[in-house]
């Protein structure tokens, strides 16, 4: 089977309201959520038997873009044969956009037990200037 | 809501393409056993079970999120929380004492050593 499964791409908003009702993704590759809290996002991704040199995260221009890599597993070699092969391999990608309303440079991420997770501060509500206008 | 999965270990043909799956599984062949490696991503050790019963391995898994309270918000909720399953014929010879499990970065590895029947003693029937 050629050409399968050896690279997905896929595109997201952090706010999903904005765009057409998609229909649940639940159980697909690179299953995601994201939380809101008072200060933060949290966003969390199933990434299961990837492993963390394998996983890369950026922003660029507001584009916050996961890329995740998994090589295929040998057919038949000495560590057996295989003769089931369901588990992704090859490389996806999955952008959201997040905006200009976040500390992009003090995003923290970690993954652990097949899960990554980024952090993402929002950045301080600019407080509007007061402009004093000088009155000639 | 739990979700059900049942398998033969040994028909690997039908199940090409399921590569997205929760509990997507990747079965190897050894002479003496079988490895399985099965993505259960976030899952705890604490929350996976395996029950053999009748020859067949059953793999019950649960994991859940904590619940939003007021002034925060879900934005996205695609990940499969809840009780999945997934079942395997490995024989009826197989006992517990054949299989050995670990959990490492999402992913449950089990290996099931081959139950090799004893093959029947032939016996020769001495004729006078």
């Amino acid at each position: 089977m050629l050409f399968t499964n050896t690279f997905s791409d896929l595109y997201d908003t952090l706010f999903p309201e904005v765009r057409d009702p998609a229909p649940r993704r639940t159980n697909a590759l690179m299953s995601t959520d994201i939380t809101e809290y008072a200060d933060r996002y949290e966003l969390s991704m199933d990434l299961a038997g990837f492993s963390k040199e394998n996983i890369t995260a950026e922003v660029k221009e507001g584009v916050l873009t996961i890329h995740a890599k998994r090589e295929a597993p040998a057919q038949e070699n000495a560590e057996g044969k295989l003769i089931r092969s369901e588990r992704f391999s090859g490389e996806c990608r999955r952008s959201f956009t997040i905006g200009e309303d976040v500390e992009q440079d003090a995003i923290r991420a970690a993954f652990a037990d097949g899960v990554l997770t980024l952090t993402i501060p929002k950045a301080a509500p600019k407080l509007p200037e007061n402009r004093r206008i000088a009155i000639s | 809501m739990t979700r059900n999965y049942t398998n033969d270990l040994f028909s690997a043909a039908e199940n090409r393409g399921r590569t997205e799956g929760l509990m997507s599984t990747d079965v190897r062949e050894f002479e003496d056993r079988y490895e399985l490696s099965i993505n259960l991503p976030g899952f705890s050790k604490d929350n996976v079970q395996l029950d053999l019963q009748d020859g067949t391995l059953t793999i019950l898994a649960s994991r859940s999120r904590a619940e939003i309270v007021e002034g925060e918000k879900r934005h996205l909720s695609e990940r499969f929380m809840g009780k999945c399953r997934r079942s395997f014929y490995i024989g009826e010879g197989t006992t517990n004492e054949d299989i050995s499990a670990s959990l490492t970065d999402g992913v449950l590895f089990l290996t099931v050593r081959k139950h090799v029947p004893e093959k029947p003693k032939a016996v020769t029937i001495h004729i006078d």
